[in-house]
């Protein structure tokens, strides 16, 4: 089976850290993911094929009460696919640098999403990586 | 192998982290493209390392992709890498006219 993807929209993951501090307690902070490559430089905008969701999926998702929610493809990185499996994880649509406001994920931002289910390492082939995205609201 | 043409290769290839296994792999998909390009009889200048023909790099890029594919079926010559090999082939002859 063939599968084609196009990746045409820029995305950045914010991800989310918890560190005890004595006598404050835990503090929440969001990181932003960097993958490193060889030669030591670190990216931390990739692109993706993001698909809005329609029919089906559209009334699906709308029952469980998900209003803005899409189909992300994407080459496979193993320490983000490790982060988006365990972490909790803020995508910005369009490497979107404000979605994160004052420590914590702006809720009226229109590019910020969250993994909506988990991440599929397709076909386990290590190649692309495929998961599902909700728009980040208040619930 | 320069680094940048590793790194060039990986990009185009859709790998966007650093990892040894991988990218011993890679490197040995090059070092496969670049025997398969010399034997075509591609001139060696058009191959050296750090300063390869922009030619020379898509020709490497598009026997890497090719590598990558398993399924057997899939795994046909490329016409691009053909023409490529064809284009590099081409030996300038000033004196010809002469």
């Amino acid at each position: 089976m063939k599968l084609r993807a196009k990746f045409t929209t820029a995305i950045s993951f914010y991800i989310q850290t918890t560190e005890y501090v004595s006598g404050q307690g835990v503090t929440k902070t969001w990181t932003k993911f960097e993958s490193e490559l060889s030669d030591g430089s670190k990216m931390s905008v990739f692109f993706c094929e993001w698909t809005g969701s329609f029919g089906e999926i559209k009334f699906a998702a709308q029952a469980q009460g998900v209003s803005d929610s899409a189909r992300v493809r994407m080459p496979f990185i193993p320490e983000l696919y490790a982060e988006l499996k365990s972490q909790k994880v803020l995508i910005a649509k369009n490497a979107d640098t404000n979605v994160i406001d004052d420590n914590a994920p702006d809720a009226a931002n229109a590019n910020a999403y969250r993994v909506w289910g988990s991440v599929d390492n397709i076909r386990e082939e290590n190649i692309m990586m495929e998961f599902n995205v909700q728009r980040y609201e208040v619930q | 192998m320069a680094t940048t043409l590793l790194n060039l290769v990986k990009s185009r290839l859709g790998i966007f982290y650093s990892d040894t296994a991988k990218d011993a792999e890679i490197s040995q998909m090059i070092s496969g493209a670049t025997a398969f390009l010399k034997n075509a009889g591609v001139p060696d200048e058009a191959l050296t390392t750090g300063a390869e023909l922009p030619e020379a790099i898509e020709a490497i890029i598009i026997y890497c992709k090719m590598a990558m594919i398993t399924d057997a079926e899939e795994m046909k010559l490329n016409p691009v890498l053909t023409a490529l090999i064809a284009q590099m082939r081409i030996v300038e002859d000033e004196d010809e006219e002469t």
